[in-house]
């Protein structure tokens, strides 16, 4: 099973932080309220948040990616 | 039955036009990023998008029971076309106008993700549009218009959706200058 990770589109954004009220564990903010993301591939635990972050962004600039096939190779070496 | 009916009518229009003012409250509150510690923006935007959904329902029912009734008789096109029918036509037509823009935008809101933002935001602003042409219709067609408790409600409403909108004419402007 390939993992996700959590994207946004910087040029999308306009800093309304909700990703980091809901994935405090992924996202945090910086100084002018835009997110920062933690790019290692989401728990799957935390999947099912990650994905009602995405659909609750207001400009639609939150994604999940699927993680291409080459990275795990890449993480094991 | 029918006296029943008649009770359906009435409460569904109510709960639609309560329901549809706390979604457009909360909408504009919203985009004035209205949050503090026990009500941050998620809360905000999740209720504003479960009374939308539960405003849509009271008005299904609102318009199947307005429609099956045998005694006031409107046809079921009367929904969603101004001016086909004769009874109140200004107050069902208005009726009409407020049901299609609340389709476009409810339809608008499910395929969010695949319409892309600009389109999406075009057509959610056909709910600004809606709101006072559904109060229009419950002014001028309501049974209860008169009385002092839908007044009252009527009042509220106004109150309401209009204070939320003095919020975001003044605060808006200054987060879209940063």
């Amino acid at each position: 099973m390939r993992s996700e990770r959590l994207i946004v589109d910087m040029i999308s954004c306009s800093a309304h932080g909700m990703c980091a009220e809901l994935l405090p564990e992924r996202v945090s903010l910086d100084d002018w309220g835009y997110p920062v993301i933690d790019a290692a591939p989401l728990d799957p635990e935390l999947v099912g948040l990650a994905r009602i972050a995405v659909q609750s962004c207001p400009k639609l600039a939150l994604r999940l990616q699927r993680e291409p096939a080459r990275a795990p190779a890449r993480a094991r070496r | 039955m029918l006296v029943l009916q008649y009770y359906v009518i009435r409460a569904t229009g109510t709960m639609t036009l309560i329901l549809f003012t706390a979604t457009v409250t909360l909408g504009l509150l919203n985009r004035s990023r209205v949050a503090t510690d026990r009500w941050p923006r998620f809360v905000i935007d999740r209720i504003h998008r479960n009374a939308s959904l539960l405003a849509a329902a009271f008005l299904a029912v609102h318009i199947l029971s307005a429609v099956t009734d045998s005694f006031i008789a409107i046809p079921l096109t009367a929904a969603f076309i101004p001016l086909v029918h004769t009874y109140s036509t200004l107050g069902i037509s208005a009726a009409a106008v407020a049901c299609d823009l609340l389709l476009a935008v409810l339809i608008s809101s499910l395929v969010k993700g695949r319409l892309g933002y600009g389109s999406w935001r075009a057509i959610h602003w056909l709910a600004y549009a809606a709101w006072p042409v559904a109060l229009l219709h419950g002014i001028g067609n309501g049974i209860d218009r008169a009385t002092p408790w839908m007044i009252l409600i009527d009042l509220i409403c106004v109150g309401s959706v209009l204070s939320a909108l003095a919020l975001r004419l003044l605060t808006v402007p200054r987060l879209e200058a940063v």
